[in-house]
């Protein structure tokens, strides 16, 4: 194959002037400047996997089950997502190429193309759902719909009028902390933290047991932790960042912090939601920002305002984040230029997919009579049934040392993984033979 | 100053991203095992039918 030639273009002076500004600050001993640096991608995509559906799954979780089992189960779905994306900063800072491009170099066309075949198809619905999500919160502020998917695409298309990809970062990152809001309204509600600290340590209790129910829910809050694009979104953003290997102990304490962050805003939305469990509230009549609606009778009207804009900040979130997961896998299959420091001109490819997904996606939404609920409640399930395959690349690619060198990981970074897969893998067979055997139960 | 970059400067800053572009750009495809063959055509045929078992559950609620 031919050598590459280093190019002096605008993305790798952009990168370059931020990996000066890491080395002075690394110089200079300031570490929280160094942090304040080098955090982003993994907070961004914790708290961009905080999405609509993901919220409006944790809603459902509190207003069906109530403070138990799914308070402690929540926060080891993150701990499982905290295992998976580490290992993309790894991949991410040894290799300097994105997931789908490591996939294709290493295993080929053919499962290649497979891999991209499920992450456009999950990435595509659940864009749908962010735009659902975006929608439905502002429905709350009696803003019409095709107002709140123009203002979804304004938010896609910043990286276009940004051109960097520090600021789009720093941008989305502002968004994104808004998340943290559903801690706020959890203090607003009418709940007991003694029993949410009892639930913690003895993840009881679980009204109806183990039925069909209960697994779907359970199969919802991992598809709102876990998901393909998760793992092509922080690879391309570290590689696009340019973290150094170096960095990669950082890069782990970002997506550590990201998956802190993202606990509590979840957390924190079942909690709030669990007065409608204790006042036996339906909510299979909900969707979407309606749950604000029912949540204003026990949070005020003020809780339930903030909660609606929770919901459309977390669409607006997520919207951005996965159509850039999805720019960043064309670019890389399509060996076009995929960087948030090019400009529109330069990468043009990479922004027509950034853009026109998005569009579409907020498009369909618009469609009456279109079934939203359903989507939402699928979508993230979906997710979920199609990770396995997505951690198994994974962790063939953490282990080949010709990509990774140094950073292989190590036997028992390996048990981790392999357990997160198994895992996955067993909820997703547990689901299906409820599907073929309605009366299963564990 | 971070904004004052000559072209020196950008190699120098970026060296380790060129070179490992290059490494990874060199790199064939991995051989994979036939045990390794199996268990990625049982991880896709395992999304099929999850897929069809979404499909179904989703026929029968409708």
């Amino acid at each position: 194959m031919a050598s590459r030639e280093p190019q002096i273009n605008r993305e790798n002076v952009s990168r370059a002037k931020d990996r000066l500004r890491v080395v002075e600050a690394r110089v200079g001993r300031r570490w929280g400047r160094l942090f304040w640096l080098l955090i982003g991608p993994g907070i961004l995509v914790m708290l961009g996997e905080n999405d609509a559906p993901s919220m409006l799954s944790y809603a459902a979780t509190g207003s069906q089950f109530g403070i138990g089992f799914f308070i402690p189960f929540v926060v080891f779905t993150f701990m499982l997502a905290f295992v998976a994306q580490e290992i993309t900063v790894r991949l991410g800072a040894a290799s300097k190429a994105g997931h789908a491009e490591l996939i294709y170099q290493r295993f080929g066309r053919f499962w290649g193309n497979f891999a991209m075949i499920d992450l456009l198809f999950t990435n595509f619905l659940t864009l749908v759902t962010e735009f659902v999500g975006i929608v439905a919160g502002a429905g709350f502020f009696h803003i019409p719909a095709p107002i709140a998917v123009l203002l979804g695409l304004l938010a896609v298309s910043s990286a276009v009028v940004l051109r960097r990809y520090w600021s789009w970062e720093r941008l989305i990152l502002a968004l994104a902390s808004f998340n943290l809001v559903f801690v706020v309204v959890a203090f607003l509600a009418p709940v007991s933290w003694g029993q949410v600290g009892h639930a913690m340590w003895s993840w009881t209790p679980l009204p109806g047991g183990w039925n069909s129910n209960t697994i779907i829910m359970i199969l919802a809050d991992i598809g709102a932790t876990i998901t393909p694009w998760m793992l092509f979104f922080q690879q391309g953003a570290v590689t696009d960042k340019g973290l150094a290997q170096k960095d990669i102990r950082w890069g782990r304490i970002d997506t550590a912090f990201g998956a802190t962050l993202a606990t509590m805003a979840a957390v924190g939305c079942i909690v709030v939601t669990a007065p409608l469990y204790i006042h036996h509230m339906n909510a299979g009549q909900f969707g979407a920002a309606q749950f604000a609606q029912a949540l204003v009778p026990y949070i005020g009207h003020i809780g339930g305002a903030l909660f609606a804009l929770g919901i459309f900040d977390a669409g607006l979130v997520a919207a951005v984040a996965i159509s850039t997961s999805s720019a960043y896998a064309f670019g890389e299959v399509a060996h076009q230029a995929h960087s948030l420091n090019r400009s529109v001109v330069e990468a043009k490819g990479f922004y027509a997919v950034l853009i026109g997904v998005a569009a579409v996606a907020g498009a369909i939404v618009l469609i009456p009579g279109f079934p939203l609920e359903m989507v939402v409640i699928v979508v993230n399930v979906i997710a979920v049934l199609t990770m396995p395959p997505a951690i198994g690349f994974l962790l063939l690619l953490a282990n080949d040392r010709e990509v990774v060198g140094p950073h292989k990981s190590t036997w028992w970074l390996n048990v981790f993984g392999i357990g997160v897969g198994v895992f996955i893998s067993l909820a997703g067979i547990v689901y299906a033979l409820t599907v073929v055997f309605p009366h299963f139960t564990l | 100053m971070a904004a004052e970059l000559d072209s020196l400067d950008v190699e120098q800053l970026l060296q380790e991203h060129y070179e490992a572009q290059e490494r990874i750009h060199r790199l064939g495809l991995r051989p994979l095992s036939p045990g390794l063959k199996a268990l990625m055509w049982t991880l896709r045929i395992y999304v099929i039918l999850m897929i069809v078992a979404v499909a179904v559950n989703v026929i029968h609620s409708v």
